[in-house]
């Protein structure tokens, strides 16, 4: 594809305000501002956003699964309140917020195409990312790897999210190595109610990605992005329409 | 270096041709990633003329041509491989007159597989890439390579019980390089980053072999190292 001066610095305008929408929403989540990463930076036009085991698919599913973030985060500063009185007794909700969760989502190695249209793009990274958050043993550090794999649309307010994969091959205790089964952590009773926890169900639960076992087959990343005029010439990052 | 002076057009080009140089070592990662090494080899590196002077280098010498490259590089991977290879910190020179361009890239590496024991085992592999790339028709391909390994780590083992020296011969990461083209201890992780090789690439006008990440631009660090006699206890 051929593209004049003009157009050229556009697309490049195009990618590297893909590239700042990916990092406010890892800056989102670092800061546990997930109640504002769907109005800020997704597509209210169809969103899908899937994990290793199922999808949430439409408006309403992807922002309850940041809702719950949210609902978790003020769960986890709650119980961390009781646990360290001292602390952080005399402080309300609203100022504890965000105590104690650290989720830490680089995003690496961008792979982006915009379509010869300028309508829409696709992305892929690499995300060497940490997950640092507490659980009913207490706080646990785990290392997440996996690969952001994202198809965005161009709206009158600009790049949106469409379609979000986030396919973990790690998640593991940090200090354990990912090639043995991963030694558990005793429960401790002042944080038993994360066990009580659940996200939304996902709208179809099925499996996009394994994570790693030296047992497991060798599993690819992944499509790459490749050049395309529009994006009914090209494949979705989304949910396929004849998945089960 | 010669001064030029670009129109608009070619400035925009030039932006773009950094950018794909960019995508090209981050597709590198996503081959790694799923065992693609032949067609790593066959998509991503150069497939002209300068098939014979290509080289891939590690930190005991470079393999020359891409035959020579494929015959260690390229093996069979399959349950229990995985690798990850993110390059970060891209650090890259586009030649003045367009036609090649080089670059350092940062690497947290990691590559997990099964050993001739059945078991897997899980490594940390970070690690300075230095990469020359050629335009062939119109696309930019990887030239001459060289991934300088600072430490080979297992995940989930404290550091300090590990040996501090780098074992050239009997480290599996170090010891799978056999024995290259064209030996020559050009980084020794030994001395952390003193002998400073591969350098960052400088602006430049036209490539020559003096700046080549290949055999041929390799120049001995100057002063005392490993190398000079100076033996392990350097510091």
């Amino acid at each position: 594809m051929e593209f004049t001066t003009e157009q050229l610095t556009t697309r490049w305008e195009d990618q590297r305000a893909i590239k700042n929408l990916m990092g406010k929403y890892a800056n989102l989540v670092l800061l546990n501002r997930e109640g504002e990463v769907f109005d800020l930076l997704w597509s209210e036009n169809e969103p899908q956003l899937g994990f290793n085991d199922g999808w949430y698919l439409g408006a309403d599913a992807v922002r309850g699964y940041y809702d719950a973030c949210v609902e978790r985060n003020a769960l986890v500063a709650s119980l961390l309140q009781k646990r360290f009185p001292e602390k952080l007794g005399d402080k309300t909700a609203e100022e504890i917020y965000g105590v104690g969760p650290f989720k830490v989502e680089p995003m690496a190695s961008p792979i982006i195409e915009v379509a010869a249209d300028g309508q829409t793009a696709k992305g892929l990274w690499c995300c060497q990312g940490a997950r640092n958050d507490v659980e009913t043993c207490g706080p646990r550090a785990r290392w997440t790897w996996g690969w952001f794999a994202v198809d965005f649309v161009k709206e009158a307010s600009g790049w949106r999210i469409w379609h979000m994969r986030y396919e973990k091959d790690v998640d593991r205790t940090c200090g354990q190595t990912w090639a043995a089964p991963e030694e558990a952590y005793p429960d401790l009773p002042e944080f038993a109610p994360l066990g009580d926890f659940q996200y939304p169900p996902y709208t179809a639960a099925e499996t996009l990605r394994v994570l790693y076992s030296p047992e497991r087959p060798l599993t690819v990343a992944p499509r790459i992005p490749e050049p395309y005029a529009s994006f009914g010439e090209t494949f979705t990052y989304g949910r396929e329409a004849n998945a089960s | 270096m010669t001064e030029r002076v670009y129109t608009d057009d070619e400035l925009i080009r030039r932006v773009w041709d950094v950018e794909e140089i960019k995508k090209l070592v981050y597709k590198r990662g996503v081959y790694i990633a799923n065992g693609w090494q032949e067609r790593e080899l066959k998509e991503l590196w150069v497939s002209g003329a300068e098939k014979k002077t290509a080289a891939y280098g590690r930190n005991t010498g470079w393999y020359v041509g891409m035959d020579a490259i494929a015959g260690w590089y390229v093996k069979p991977h399959g349950a229990g491989y995985m690798a990850y290879e993110p390059a970060s910190t891209g650090l890259v020179e586009l030649a003045g007159d367009g036609r090649t361009a080089k670059g350092l890239f940062y690497c947290i590496g990691q590559r997990t597989e099964i050993g001739p024991d059945g078991t897997a085992k899980a490594l940390w592999i970070p690690h300075k890439a230095g990469y020359d790339f050629i335009k062939e028709d119109g696309q930019w391909k990887i030239w001459h390579l060289v991934e300088a390994i600072d430490l080979v780590n297992e995940a989930g083992q404290d550091y300090r019980a590990q040996n501090p020296y780098p074992d050239y011969e009997n480290d599996p990461v170090f010891s799978e390089f056999g024995t290259p083209t064209v030996p020559c201890l050009s980084h020794d992780a030994a001395f952390n980053w003193w002998d400073d090789y591969p350098p960052m690439p400088e602006p430049y006008d036209t490539f020559t072999d003096e700046i080549s990440y290949g055999p041929e631009g390799y120049k001995p660090p100057k002063g005392k190292h490993y190398g000079a006699g100076e033996g392990r206890n350097y510091l």
